[in-house]
């Protein structure tokens, strides 16, 4: 029995749909059987982002429609081994799903994967009703702002009624801009919000090329925010890694890279 | 036949009115009198009767919020006749305890029931878990109320005054109503509000809006970090300055002199505030 963990902000365009896509390809990366589910229907673009868009023939309404079964929906990435994805409706509304249709989804791929990555869309809704429907764990991410911080506070005490373990990641970090003042630390983002940590993902125009290319930048392979990536999709595995390893598994790869270092 | 007209006229015009109950005596007080004229009175009417009242408990209830500085005088005579203040109430229906709906007796007696909506979705009413546990006597003790009479009494004396607790953080969206005074551990966050009909003491950091004695409003707002949006106490309304610099110092919020206070917590209550006693 596979676990299954929603990636929600309350805010939209923090980051939400890129760290999913990023997390399960990191899980994938790992070893793990992975699917992604969007659940994000009426304004699916987690397909866009893993590069899958062109290869959608049902998606998950057709499922819980009946149209066809659970097996062909679920999309296989042919990049690396153990990641799928079951794409969001593009047609449909957000009210076209309830929760027991999303929890009973849910349970039936927990069965097949070991990780069920639920995209929630922006708003706490019914659509956020929906995608927290299933889940065991739930990742809250924000950004460095007070907005998104005052819109990820709201839905952690909403998960937190839900009895929905939850953890953080703060996203768009600039380093540069913290140290002139300017920015929100992590330490401030969890100071308020008083969840666990689980990675601090920096900004990094990485993430935007590989976004436009379709390829997640864990895929691509180097790159702060790809490194930040992993060490969450470790956490969220159940390892312990502090923040320290994380540099050192950045250099290491570096060297590995360029040929210095022998492969991990 | 004028004289006792007359004689009616005063009785009517007093600003008091003692009342039995099961469990002691309460005086009812019209709050638009000034403190001397009530205690004056409390006298007048104890000395009718001196030995009957000898000892007891006695519960003050205010029409309205309390005139200032109002326990001193009433306690000096109470004290002389032995009787002993085990509460003091705001505005309750007891006056014509007949009349009273179930819900206003819920109201008096602290059991209003804790509203933790987070707006107006169906997910919000079941919000924090961590509310919750502390609240649930309260909404268990709901069905046992209808019965009129004694419950009354109950309520009046110190339990109904008794604190909650709730284990923070109150996040965003939660609203925390509760009867009595209202501990919490942990922060309460930008966008949360706290009621509570008494005090309200926050272990953490008050950056929401907390509103204290919406009843009475004799009651403080106290926190280790207060950087609250907006702080009630009573029917008066402080708005958050402007300055930047987080507190350092534990600080308390009082009613005086119709504004809000703000000063250093130094261990006690700044002087001439007076809640209930215990």
């Amino acid at each position: 029995m596979g676990k299954a963990i929603v990636i929600t902000s309350g805010k939209g365009g923090v980051g939400k749909t890129t760290s999913t896509a990023n997390i399960g390809a990191a899980l994938a990366q790992q070893g793990h059987s992975v699917v992604l589910v969007d659940a994000d229907i009426g304004l699916r673009n987690l397909d866009v982002v893993m590069g899958l868009e062109n290869r959608i023939v049902f998606h998950l309404i057709d499922v819980l429609k009946g149209k066809c079964s659970l097996q062909k929906a679920v999309i296989k990435d042919r990049r690396i081994d153990g990641l799928y994805l079951l794409p969001s409706s593009q047609v449909d509304e957000k009210d076209a799903v309830n929760e027991e249709q999303m929890l009973h989804l849910v349970t039936q791929l927990k069965k097949s994967y070991d990780y069920v990555i639920i995209d929630c869309p922006a708003g706490i809704e019914q659509g956020f009703r929906n995608a927290i429907a299933g889940a065991d764990e739930a990742v809250v991410v924000a950004t460095p702002e007070v907005s998104s911080i005052r819109d990820a506070d709201r839905v952690a005490g909403l998960l937190a009624a839900k009895d929905i373990p939850t953890r953080l990641i703060v996203n768009r970090i600039s380093a540069a801009m913290v140290k002139k003042g300017d920015m929100l630390s992590k330490e401030d983002v969890i100071d308020i919000l008083a969840l666990d940590l689980l990675g601090a993902v920096p900004l990094d125009d990485a993430i935007i090329a590989s976004t436009n290319k379709g390829v997640p930048a864990t895929l691509e392979g180097i790159s702060p925010a790809a490194i930040a990536y992993e060490v969450v999709a470790r956490r969220l595995n159940g390892e312990v890694v502090d923040d320290a390893a994380s540099n050192v598994g950045f250099f290491a790869r570096i060297g590995r890279a360029i040929g210095l270092s022998p492969a991990a | 036949m004028s004289e006792i007209s007359a004689a009616q006229q005063t009785e009517s015009e007093s600003p008091i009115c003692l009342k039995g109950t099961t469990q002691g005596f309460e005086i009812l007080i019209e709050s638009t009198a000034s403190a001397e004229v009530i205690a004056s009175e409390i006298e007048a009417k104890l000395d009718e009767a001196p030995g009957f009242f000898k000892g007891g408990d006695v519960i003050l209830r205010f029409d309205d919020a309390p005139p200032r500085g109002y326990l001193g005088p009433i306690e000096e005579v109470t004290d002389r006749y032995e009787l002993r203040i085990v509460g003091v109430q705001g505005p309750g229906p007891s006056k014509t305890a007949e009349a009273q709906s179930v819900h206003d007796l819920f109201n008096e007696m602290g059991l209003v029931e804790p509203v933790m909506a987070t707006g107006s979705e169906p997910i919000g009413p079941d919000v924090s878990a961590l509310a919750m546990e502390a609240e649930r006597p309260v909404a268990k003790a709901k069905p046992v109320a209808p019965q009129a009479a004694p419950p009354v009494a109950e309520a009046s004396n110190s339990e109904a005054l008794a604190p909650k607790m709730i284990v923070g953080p109150v996040r965003s969206g939660c609203i925390l109503e509760v009867a009595g005074h209202l501990i919490i551990l942990g922060d309460v966050n930008p966008g949360a509000e706290v009621r509570a009909t008494g005090s309200i003491v926050v272990l953490g950091r008050l950056r929401g809006i907390a509103h204290a004695g919406c009843e009475t409003g004799s009651s403080f707002i106290l926190a280790l970090q207060l950087e609250p949006q907006q702080l009630r106490i009573g029917s008066l309304v402080a708005r958050a300055g402007d300055a930047d610099a987080a507190p350092e110092r534990a600080e308390i919020a009082y009613a005086k002199d119709g504004a809000i206070m703000v000063d250093n917590y130094k261990g006690r209550l700044p002087f001439g505030i007076a809640t209930a006693k215990f």
